[in-house]
């Protein structure tokens, strides 16, 4: 594919960059017994984008033969001069860059490949019946697997030539409690870029039946936690998940185009000294996050964008086009989801790096908090507000972890909130690999750290 | 549609020809049962980023999704490759699946049955518009919420798209529809050398080019107001009691948990905790809602379901009292009812109005949280949710005092809907996706970061 990709752009004049993606993705579900979902999908085709006269254009096609393609060039370059006519101010060049080449494959793919199919559904059906029969509130237990193969060239008339495979497995595991009326729901999930026996070394497969159903069981009775601003102990899932939503999404450097609270930070304190705060393509501090890759889809190469080091901002997330606008180099950070998405600036894999205190060493040193259990779903704001869920809570007295409160959702304001961080721990954990990021188009994205100790707000009850 | 883009293939005949061969496919291969859903899209789609138009993107995307049943257990799997080795291999991988399944004596399918068709979803001018009518469109659009230097524009989108669907299974059901849509949507924010306010967002559709330029620059015009009202924000006083939800407010806090109620998905597995409640109160007395199914006033007007069964309107509730759950052909059987045309979820919902003006429901509490859009957890389980309450507003005895930033909303929706205060007379549509009325409701916790 890649060659024959080449030999189309050999003879196009201008920046045209030509992006072959094929999608394999499996998954299954099964629930109380019965399989849910055992599903197959297979998506293909080719993006292609020009660059004409300072203006984009986009176009794609399922068929991958020399002349569609040559006609889905010519339909992207009519587009580019179609939004020239309404667009105030031109692209500049892309910047000159290293771009990828050669073929890669990373590590998993051919195993989880070859794996049977019938041996993963094997292994959810038994995961679904064990969690389901692991306490007498449990009345509904359900396992899914999903495995994501990618397998993407991309070649551009300015000397990119690269093909990239990679699997994406994911295990989620939910139950349901109820007790006198009141019902509860436990849930794990993880994620990894990697092969099965990758995805069963992660942190929270060991104990994922255990873990999962005593979640459920642990909450049914618990009261909910009142509101209020008050110190918090965040797990590195909780971490990852303000890494990604409340910092993350406002220092993507088009967001900053458009007047992110990010904007004009570069040089200033953001955040107490211990706080550093990286984007990477490549698996940092630990192994395999469900981010990784090594050249994104503008071909690329990834690399560890420090965003915030020892508290002072240092840089945003790029694209070329944003590298171009800011003077600086791209930072690998264009993705697409599928071949007719086009690649917009996204998030790899989120971190704050780790520090010096233990975990034990922070709650030891904890008069009144809570430690914030288990990430949810979150949302950001231009502002740099954020909220977002976590699954519990557990009290902290004097030092010792106590009672566990319901429904922690959390908010702030992300600048303000890493002002307060007067503990990082040495562990770290990437914890949100089974996650998608929203953002006109979905982006398979992880985030981790350490445990970080901070003030926020807790949306609970009065 | 684009400049380049030569005449439409796209049509209901073709997809039906391509859905039928894939059925004999897997039939042929020794599927008891099958069924095909073909989908095809043609699209054009104009981008606003950064504050300026940054591409127009032209996309045809056709996908055949096969579902069988084998020996009583099921697979499905789909592809967008078209050719001959692409079909038998999609069914190859179906009935494999299938193979290592568990049996499921209720799986099943559909018969055949009359439909009620919902004329008014396709449009000849849409399907078949210019590449400068839509920049126009989009430019117009754009321009509107531009007009005032305060307002940046992270995002904007205006898409046209051509769908064409068809369904077939191996009891003899065949369905074929084709819609046209335009769809417009903004984010910006508030942006002075001195403050940035909070992002929001607001989408629109139309089945029609005729009126969709009045409807967008409707949407751009409600998106400059809610965020010019956003400046200066402050946060209140912590307290319990009344807030007023928006139309879209009233989507994530009441229709959402609703709908996972009366579904048969969850009433099925005993996950629901309105199994028992069928002709009992679960809302106040003032509170209906109602799945019209085929009001092209929404987008989700359909005469059929995912499966192919036909759609009615259906009452949910009245009156406040639970009329009726909702299933599909599978959990119908599992649960020994009939399908109600729900594969898929829900087609429109209306919830009707009240009695008061919103100006009414403004000026009766002490103090007022109006929350105009929720950033936050919803758990449909146990009804509980918190989150932010973002470009909101803080009342006392109807007087507005600030917009609202850092202030949180927690409650649950199973006492939330039987606290219903007062509701305004005229429902609004949202996005396109759900009518409902202004709703003032009680026993909300507000946190704010003042004590």
């Amino acid at each position: 594919m890649r060659t024959h990709l080449e030999s189309i752009l050999a003879n196009q004049s201008g920046w045209v960059e030509l992006r072959y993606h094929r999608r394999l993705l499996n998954d299954f579900t099964v629930q109380k017994g019965r399989v849910d979902v055992a599903n197959s999908s297979v998506t293909g085709g080719i993006g292609v984008r020009v660059l004409e006269g300072g203006s984009w254009g986009f176009a794609s096609t399922t068929d991958t033969s020399t002349a569609a393609i040559e006609a889905a060039i010519e339909t992207a370059r009519a587009n580019a001069v179609a939004i020239a006519k309404i667009q105030t101010k031109k692209i500049p060049d892309l910047p000159s860059v290293g771009l990828a080449k050669g073929d890669i494959t990373l590590p998993g793919y051919d195993e989880l490949m070859a794996r049977p199919l019938e041996e993963k559904l094997s292994a959810m059906v038994d995961m679904e019946r064990e969690a389901a029969k692991r306490a007498s509130e449990i009345h509904t237990a359900r396992a899914s697997y999903r495995e994501i193969f990618e397998d993407k060239v991309v070649v551009t008339t300015d000397g990119a030539s690269v093909s990239q495979k990679l699997v994406r497995p994911e295990l989620r595991l939910v139950t349901f409690a109820s007790r006198d009326g009141e019902q509860n729901i436990g849930h794990t999930s993880l994620g990894v870029t990697g092969g099965w026996d990758c995805l069963f070394n992660h942190h929270k497969a060991g104990a994922i039946i255990e873990d999962t159903a005593r979640s459920a069981v642990d909450l049914l009775g618990a009261p909910h936690l009142p509101g209020g601003k008050t110190t918090v102990i965040l797990e590195p899932s909780v971490v990852g998940l303000l890494s990604h939503e409340a910092i993350g999404h406002t220092v993507e450097a088009d967001f900053v185009m458009s007047g992110s609270v990010a904007a004009g930070k570069i040089g200033h304190r953001v955040a107490t000294d211990l706080v550093t705060l990286c984007d990477s393509g490549a698996a940092e501090f630990g192994p395999t996050p469900g981010g990784l890759m090594a050249y994104d889809d503008e071909g690329v190469p990834t690399e560890n964008t420090v965003i915030i080091e020892d508290g002072i901002f240092k840089s945003y997330l790029h694209n070329r086009e944003s590298a171009a606008h800011f003077g600086v180099a791209p930072t690998g950070n264009a993705r697409a989801w599928l071949y007719h998405d086009e690649p917009l600036i996204r998030m790899r894999n989120t971190y704050v790096s780790p520090g010096e205190t233990s975990f034990e060493q922070m709650v030891e040193t904890t008069k009144q908090g809570y430690l914030l259990v288990g990430a949810g779903s979150g949302q950001a704001d231009a502002t740099g507000e954020f909220m977002f869920g976590t699954d519990y809570a557990v009290e902290i007295k004097d030092g010792k972890l106590g009672q566990k409160f319901k429904e922690a959702t959390i908010s702030g304001v992300a600048f303000d909130v890493l002002g307060t961080v007067d503990a990082v721990s040495s562990e770290f954990k990437w914890d949100l690999g089974a996650g998608y990021c929203g953002k006109w188009q979905p982006a398979k994205v992880d985030a981790g750290g350490p445990y970080v100790r901070c003030d926020i707000t807790l949306g609970g009850r009065q | 549609m684009s400049p380049a883009q030569t005449e439409s293939q796209l049509s209901c005949d073709l997809l039906l020809e391509r859905a039928s061969n894939l059925l004999r496919e897997a039939l042929g291969q020794g599927a008891d049962e099958a069924q095909v859903i073909s989908r095809g899209a043609e699209e054009t789609k104009v981008r606003y980023e950064k504050n300026d138009f940054t591409c127009t993107s032209t996309n045809g995307t056709l996908t055949l999704s096969l579902k069988v049943y084998c020996k009583g257990k099921k697979g499905t799997a789909s592809t967008n490759d078209l050719g001959a080795d692409a079909l038998k291999d999609t069914a190859q991988r179906a009935i494999a699946l299938a193979s290592f399944s568990l049996e499921d004596e209720h799986l099943c399918l559909p018969a055949d049955g009359p439909i009620q068709e919902v004329p008014g979803r396709y449009d000849e001018h849409l399907a078949n518009l210019s590449a400068a009518d839509l920049h126009e469109l989009a430019a117009d659009f754009i321009e509107v919420a531009k007009a005032d230097q305060r307002i940046s524009l992270d995002g904007g989108q205006v898409e046209v798209t051509k769908y064409c669907e068809a369904l077939v299974n191996s009891n003899g059901l065949s369905r074929t529809d084709q819609i046209t849509r335009l769809d417009w949507t903004l984010m910006g924010l508030g942006k002075t050398e001195t403050e940035t306010t909070s992002f929001d967002y607001l989408s629109g559709s139309s089945w029609k080019w005729d009126g969709a330029a009045a409807l967008a620059k409707q949407t751009a015009e409600k998106l400059v107001a809610s965020i010019l009202g956003s400046f200066c924000p402050s946060t209140c006083a912590s307290y319990k009691g009344q807030v007023l939800l928006s139309p879209g407010v009233v989507s994530s806090l009441l229709l959402q948990p609703i709908s996972y109620h009366v579904g048969g998905a969850q009433l099925m597995d005993g996950k629901s905790l309105w199994e028992e409640s069928l002709g009992k109160v679960v809302a106040s007395t003032n509170f209906t809602l109602v799945d019209s199914a085929h009001n092209t006033d929404l987008m989700g007007a359909s005469p059929y379901d995912s499966e192919g069964v036909a759609t009615h309107p259906i009452t949910i509730i009245k009156d406040g009292v639970l009329s009726a759950h909702v299933d599909s052909t599978y959990t119908a059987k599992r649960r020994g009812t009939t399908s109600t045309g729900h594969a898929g979820g829900f087609h429109t919902l209306e919830v009707g109005g009240g009695q008061a003006t919103k100006q009414e429901l403004l000026g009766s509490p002490e103090r007022l949280v109006v929350v105009e859009r929720f950033s936050g957890n919803v758990d449909p389980l146990t009804g509980d949710f918190s989150g932010i309450a973002k470009g909101s507003h803080y009342y006392e005895k109807g007087e507005l005092k600030y917009a609202l930033s850092e202030t949180m909303i927690a409650g649950n929706f199973f006492e939330m809907i039987k606290s219903i205060q007062g509701m305004t007379k005229n429902p609004e549509p949202y996005c396109g996706q759900y009518i409902a009325p202004w709703i003032l409701v009680d026993g909300i916790s507000v946190t704010g970061t003042e004590a």
